[in-house]
């Protein structure tokens, strides 16, 4: 977990208003997914070359959000710490666990110390397509020392529900209310304004469209449209692009959300975006900033800060009584 | 290379295999429309009557409708073969059921491979019938255009979509309509010479317009080793399936062709057709 961007407040820099207290968790069961290569879907590169890299299932050690995302020629769709499933050794589906979890959810080993953040999601179900639908938990060292794929873990998932009460078409996707108070959203009248590293047009979206904007993230189909120092984690805008719609292209509509994988080398594939925001964009706008502000890095630490500390605090607690 | 006639390629040089396959059973595909009203609607799978090749793709209360019949295999391997090997313009024949002995032929890739069939046979036909493929293209190229790639296109349709070489040394494609690259939609980043790529109609209202077995030129689009959008490149292919209610998706492009632009003269010439390029091969 990065820490030198943790100095975010604790309270929401913005007033909006919306339906948490009305909000359900749910703990869900979720295993860490193996590495797993399937030769007969191991798709050639931009130039034709089949080649297996690292990047999806196990555990990513020492790669964080807030970390450079890498390059296309040493990781494949590299993804933050562990990555987590449904179920051990199934074939692509959508889970539970997958379709209730937002980034920032806390995560917990089987004894029930917290391990770290849902960070970002990966995955789709397009014919052929065995990579499993994935979740990325962002680690604290601790837990990436030891946790192995088929450990069993539980997700407190949240978020599924949320409304913005006074801005209803401005619809949140994959995003724990916590979290949404740690991204840097402006409020002008009945506006709300996004900071981000990058606005995209719809037309370079890659793989991902046509999907519900729950299912994984939508990839950038061309690395060059990206700043070259781009973050996991970083908060990415599609222009004309409406994320309620399946992820489709919509003239006068913006999503955005944040980078929860690397580059690929795959012909249309790239760095994915796991939609945390989106609507018309007379509603939702995006302005572009290169500070720390545009990215759920220092949300995500802030989240993580504090579920160390109420769980030490628990566990101070029952020493002494 | 000589102007006049159609590109050199290596068809003498491909292989014929028979691969069998069963009629899929119809699927009630449950879509959710732009305004997230969730609605069930027919058209995948099974045996889809009163559609062919030609008649009009994008007007039908339906999702992804595959006129005719969708084909596909029960281990996962050989279903994997059927979907890589198959091309546009193969010939299907029922070997079990009523309609036993019925030829239809290839004229599409979805989740199946898509075929289509004279429509007294597909009245007689059901889902679960065996076919045989005669699977014949896979490994065409083009001798004196090693840029660009053919897929799922049999030898036979590949004389009648590149006709001529023009005496510039490029290649003459008609095509039925130019689609802008925002179109694209589920599909990019799947393998070319399989499934398809899906024509969303929000991005360009033509594409209500197109029939099934419509030639179509993607623009910006290198279709090579997967689809993904790059200046400079076009892909040629054909409509092979309906539209559909949800966002990201409409008419499937199966792609033919995929070359940098450079290398084709392009006319565009309304109502160019999987059904003109066959005539005199299929029904």
């Amino acid at each position: 977990m990065t820490r030198d961007t943790a100095a975010a407040t604790d309270r929401a820099a913005h007033d909006l208003r919306d339906n948490r207290d009305s909000l359900v968790t749910v703990t869900a069961r979720a295993f860490v997914a193996p590495v797993r290569v399937l030769p007969e879907l191991t798709f050639p590169d931009r130039d034709g070359r089949a080649r297996i890299l690292p990047g999806n299932g196990g555990i990513s050690i020492g790669v964080h959000v807030g970390d450079l995302v890498g390059s296309a020629a040493t990781a494949d769709h590299l993804m933050p710490g562990a990555c987590l499933e449904s179920e051990p050794a199934s074939p692509a589906a959508v889970g539970d666990v997958h379709l209730l979890s937002c980034l920032g959810n806390s995560v917990f080993d089987s004894a029930g110390r917290p391990i770290g953040v849902v960070a970002g999601k990966r995955g789709g179900l397009a014919p052929g397509f065995w990579a499993p639908t994935h979740l990325s938990v962002d680690l604290f060292e601790s837990a990436e020392a030891s946790l192995a794929p088929g450990d069993s873990v539980a997700v407190r998932t949240r978020g599924r529900g949320m409304i913005l009460t006074d801005q209803p078409a401005v619809q949140v996707f994959n995003c724990d209310p916590e979290l949404l108070d740690h991204i840097g959203l402006t409020v002008r009248g009945h506006r709300i304004e996004v900071p981000v590293r990058a606005v995209v047009h719809a037309g370079w979206a890659a793989a991902g469209l046509g999907q519900d904007p729950w299912i994984g993230d939508l990839e950038v189909g061309d690395i060059d449209l990206l700043p070259s120092g781009v973050r996991f984690g970083d908060l990415i805008a599609f222009a004309d692009l409406d994320a309620a719609a399946d992820r489709s292209y919509h003239s006068g509509y913006i999503a955005v959300g944040a980078v929860s994988h690397g580059p690929s080398a795959r012909p249309g594939h790239g760095v994915g975006v796991t939609i945390l925001i989106g609507g018309p964009a007379a509603q939702l706008g995006a302005v572009l900033d290169n500070t720390a502000s545009a990215s759920i890095a220092p949300g995500l630490a802030r989240i993580a800060h504090t579920l160390a500390k109420r769980h030490s605090a628990a566990g101070d607690s029952q020493e002494t009584t | 290379m000589t102007a006049g006639i159609p590109p050199r390629s290596n068809a003498a040089d491909t292989v014929r295999v028979r691969l069998t396959a069963t009629v899929s059973p119809a699927q009630a595909n449950a879509v959710s429309d732009r305004s997230g009203t969730r609605r069930v609607r027919p058209g995948q799978g099974g045996v889809v009557l009163g559609h062919r090749i030609g008649g009009p793709a994008g007007r039908w209360a339906s999702d992804h409708l595959e006129p005719g019949a969708s084909l596909g295999h029960s281990d996962p391997a050989a279903y994997a073969a059927l979907q890589a090997l198959c091309c546009v313009g193969n010939r299907v024949v029922v070997r079990s059921g009523a309609a036993a002995g019925a030829e239809g032929f290839v004229y599409g890739k979805h989740g199946g491979v898509l075929a289509t069939f004279a429509e007294p046979d597909l009245e007689r036909l059901v889902p679960g019938d065996q076919v045989a493929v005669e699977a014949h293209g896979s490994g065409l190229s083009l001798v004196d255009f090693p840029d660009v790639a053919v897929h799922s296109c049999s030898p036979s349709l590949l004389k009648t979509l590149l006709p001529e070489v023009t005496s510039d040394g490029r290649m003459r494609v008609d095509i039925a309509a130019v689609l802008p690259p925002t179109v694209a939609a589920a599909g990019i980043g799947m393998p070319a010479n399989g499934y398809n790529l899906d024509l969303d109609p929000a991005a360009a209202e033509q594409v209500h317009d197109l029939d099934f077995g419509s030639i179509v030129l993607l623009e910006e689009h290198d279709h090579r080793f997967g689809r993904q959008r790059r200046h400079g490149w076009l892909a040629v292919g054909a409509v092979v399936h309906g539209s559909s209610l949800g966002g990201g998706h409409g008419l499937g492009m199966i792609t033919l062709l995929s070359g940098p632009v450079e290398r084709f003269v392009v006319s565009v010439v309304p109502g160019t057709n999987l059904n003109g390029l066959m005539a005199g091969v299929w029904l």
